[in-house]
C-alpha cells in the first residue's frame, strides 16, 4: 500500500485516502508560485488576471515595501461598508526589505471559509516556500525580518466583518491623501473605486469614487493612519471592542480618543488635546517594549514619520478647541 | 517474517489513523465539556499559579476559596528585588500569582466568569484565539510568563473549547488583577 511512499506528508495523504478521508488539494499550496500568482514564475511576471492595488493609507511594516495583488472571480458585493469578497477571492502582499523579496503573505477564501499563509523566499529570489505555521523569528535574507504565524495572519484579518483590509472605499479613493505616510505611487494598472466600479466589480456600491477624510491636511493623514494601522483590532465590533476606542472611522477616532481617559496611561489621556506628551495613543506608538508598543503585531520599529504626524495633529487639536470656544 | 511484521505494522497504523478519536470506547462514560474541561484544567496545572497560594498548617496551599481568581487585587506587591547578575532570573511572590523576571512583572489573571474582571463577557473563540496566538484577546500584548501558552496551544479546539466551558462554570469571583509592568521603562515609554 505505500511502496514508494516515502515522506510522512505522503503517508499521511494515503492512509487518508485508504479511509475515505482524501482532503482533496490543499488550500495553500507548497510554493508561491503554485498560488497562480505568476503567469511565469521564472520571471516573476504576475499573470494579468492578478490585478495591483495600492491602499492609500498603507500598514507601517517597518519600512517594508510591499506590492499587493487581488484575483476576484465575480463582482464583490459593496453594498454595506464591509465589503463581501466572493468565495476564491485571492489576495497577495509581497514584502521587500533592502530590495529584496522577503515573503509575499496570501490569503484566499475557499467554500470553507478564509485561509492563511506565507511564503518566505529563497536567497536568489526565484521562489517562495510555505512557511511554518508557527512563522519564523526570521527571514533568510533579511535576518531582523519575523514572519508571523497563521494565528497572528488570523489575529488581524479575522476581526471584523471583512478579513481583506487595505481594500475598501476610503483606501481605493481616486482621491489620494498626498500626506499619508510612506503614500506609495500606485502601481500602473492599480485598481481603484473609478476602475471597479466601470468594470461592474463593485456590485451595489452606491457611494462616492472619492471619498476622503475632512478636516486640515494634518487631520486628514493622521486620521488615515489610524484607520489603517489601528481600526483593524480597535473597531467597534472587534476583539477588543471594550476598549471603547474605535478608530475605523474619522468620526468614531474623534468620538472614543480624543479627550477620553486611559485605562492604560491613567490619569492620562488616549489624545491630550495640544499634549502630544501626556498623550497615551502617541506613547505607545512610541513604546519598544512588547507589553506597551502599539500596534503589537507586526512591528518593532517606531514609525517616526508618523510619529511626527501624530504629534502635529494633537497639537493641532488644542487650535481647534480653541476656535470652536470662540464660536 | 519481515512481511508478517511489516503488515501488522501498517495494519496498526491504519486502524490507528481511521479511528474516529472523539468517539468515547465502548462502555466508558463520555464526560461532558465542562467535566473534560475540568481534568484538563487539573492536570495542565491552571490552578498552580492562578489560584493563589495561602499559608495552612501543612505549609503553602491553593486557596479553593479563590480558585482561579489571579493575583489577588487586595495583595499590593512591593517593587521585585533587583538580582545580581548570575544565573537567577525569576523570584515569584508567596501566593505564586505575581512574577518577577527580564519581561517585567506579572500577574496571573482571573479565569473566572466574573463580568467585570474575569471572563465573563469573553466569547470562546476570543479564548481559543488567546491561548493560539499567545495574545491577550488573541490580538493584544504577548501573554507573559510563567504562563505555558506554547504548550497549550497544542490542545485540540475541542479541548480548548472544554477548557473554556469549565473556566465559565466555576463560581465568578470579583478580583481585578493589575496589569503587568514592563521591564524598568515603567508602563509608557516615550521619546
Amino acid at each position: 500500500m505505500l511502496g514508494g511512499v516515502k515522506s510522512p506528508t505522503a503517508i499521511a495523504a494515503v492512509l487518508a485516502a485508504a479511509c475515505g478521508n482524501d482532503p482533496g488539494p490543499p488550500d495553500v499550496p507548497p510554493t508561491l508560485g503554485e498560488t497562480g500568482l505568476y503567469a511565469d514564475v521564472a520571471t516573476r511576471t504576475v499573470a494579468p488576471e492578478m490585478r495591483p492595488f495600492t491602499p492609500q493609507y498603507p500598514l507601517w511594516s517597518d519600512g517594508a515595501a510591499k506590492q499587493r495583488w487581488i484575483y476576484l472571480p465575480e463582482p464583490i458585493d459593496a453594498s454595506r461598508a464591509d465589503w463581501q469578497f466572493p468565495v476564491h477571492t485571492r489576495v497577495w502582499k509581497e514584502l521587500s526589505v533592502g530590495g529584496r523579496r522577503v515573503e509575499t503573505r496570501y490569503m484566499v477564501r475557499t467554500p470553507a471559509g478564509w485561509r492563511y499563509a506565507t511564503y518566505v523566499w529563497n536567497a536568489d529570489g526565484t521562489e517562495a516556500a510555505l512557511a511554518p505555521r508557527e512563522g519564523l523569528a526570521s527571514a533568510e535574507v533579511a535576518p531582523a525580518h519575523r514572519i508571523p504565524s497563521e494565528g497572528e495572519c488570523r489575529a488581524c484579518h479575522a476581526n471584523g466583518a471583512t478579513p481583506v483590509l487595505g481594500f475598501a472605499a476610503l483606501q481605493l479613493s481616486i482621491d489620494r491623501d498626498p500626506d499619508a505616510p510612506h503614500a506609495e505611487r500606485p502601481a500602473p494598472g492599480s485598481l481603484d473605486l473609478a476602475s471597479l466600479l466601470a468594470t461592474g466589480e463593485l456590485a451595489g456600491y452606491t457611494g462616492s469614487i472619492a471619498p476622503r477624510i475632512a478636516g486640515s491636511p494634518v487631520e486628514r493623514a493622521a486620521l488615515g493612519y489610524l484607520h489603517a494601522n489601528c481600526g483593524g483590532c480597535h473597531r467597534a465590533d472587534g476583539p477588543v471592542a471594550a476598549v471603547g476606542l474605535d478608530l475605523t472611522d474619522p468620526a468614531a477616532a474623534r468620538r472614543t480618543a480624543i479627550g477620553r481617559p486611559s485605562d492604560f496611561g491613567a490619569p492620562k489621556l488616549r489624545v491630550a488635546p495640544g499634549a502630544p506628551a501626556d498623550s497615551v495613543l502617541l506613547a505607545r506608538m512610541r513604546a519598544l517594549d512588547p507589553l506597551s508598543r502599539m500596534p503589537p503585531l507586526g512591528t518593532r520599529v517606531v514609525d517616526d514619520a508618523a510619529t511626527h504626524l501624530i504629534a502635529s495633529w494633537i497639537d493641532q487639536l488644542a487650535d481647534n478647541q480653541h476656535l470652536e470656544t470662540r464660536r | 517474517m519481515k512481511t508478517t511484521t511489516l503488515m501488522f505494522a501498517l495494519f496498526a497504523l491504519h486502524t490507528a489513523a481511521c479511528a474516529d478519536k472523539s468517539q468515547p470506547t465502548a462502555g466508558a462514560h463520555a464526560p461532558s465539556p465542562v467535566e473534560r474541561g475540568k481534568l484538563l484544567a487539573e492536570t495542565s496545572g491552571c490552578h498552580d499559579c492562578h489560584t493563589p497560594l495561602a499559608m495552612g498548617p501543612n505549609g503553602p496551599a491553593p486557596d479553593m476559596t479563590r480558585a482561579l481568581s489571579g493575583h489577588p487585587a487586595a495583595l499590593a506587591m512591593p517593587p521585585a528585588p533587583e538580582l545580581p547578575p548570575g544565573p537567577w532570573l525569576v523570584t515569584v511572590g508567596a501566593t505564586n500569582t505575581a512574577w518577577s523576571g527580564p519581561w517585567g512583572v506579572s500577574f496571573t489573571s482571573n479565569l473566572t466568569p466574573d463580568p467585570e474582571t474575569g471572563l465573563g463577557t469573553w466569547k470562546q473563540q476570543q479564548f481559543i484565539d488567546t491561548i493560539r496566538n499567545g495574545r491577550h484577546l488573541g490580538v493584544g500584548r504577548p501573554l507573559l510568563p510563567p504562563m505555558p501558552a506554547a504548550g497549550i496551544a497544542k490542545m485540540s479546539d475541542d479541548d480548548l473549547s472544554a477548557l473554556f466551558a469549565y473556566l465559565q462554570s466555576v463560581p465568578a469571583i470579583k478580583n481585578k488583577v493589575p496589569a503587568p509592568i514592563p521591564p524598568k521603562a515603567g508602563p509608557v515609554a516615550s521619546k
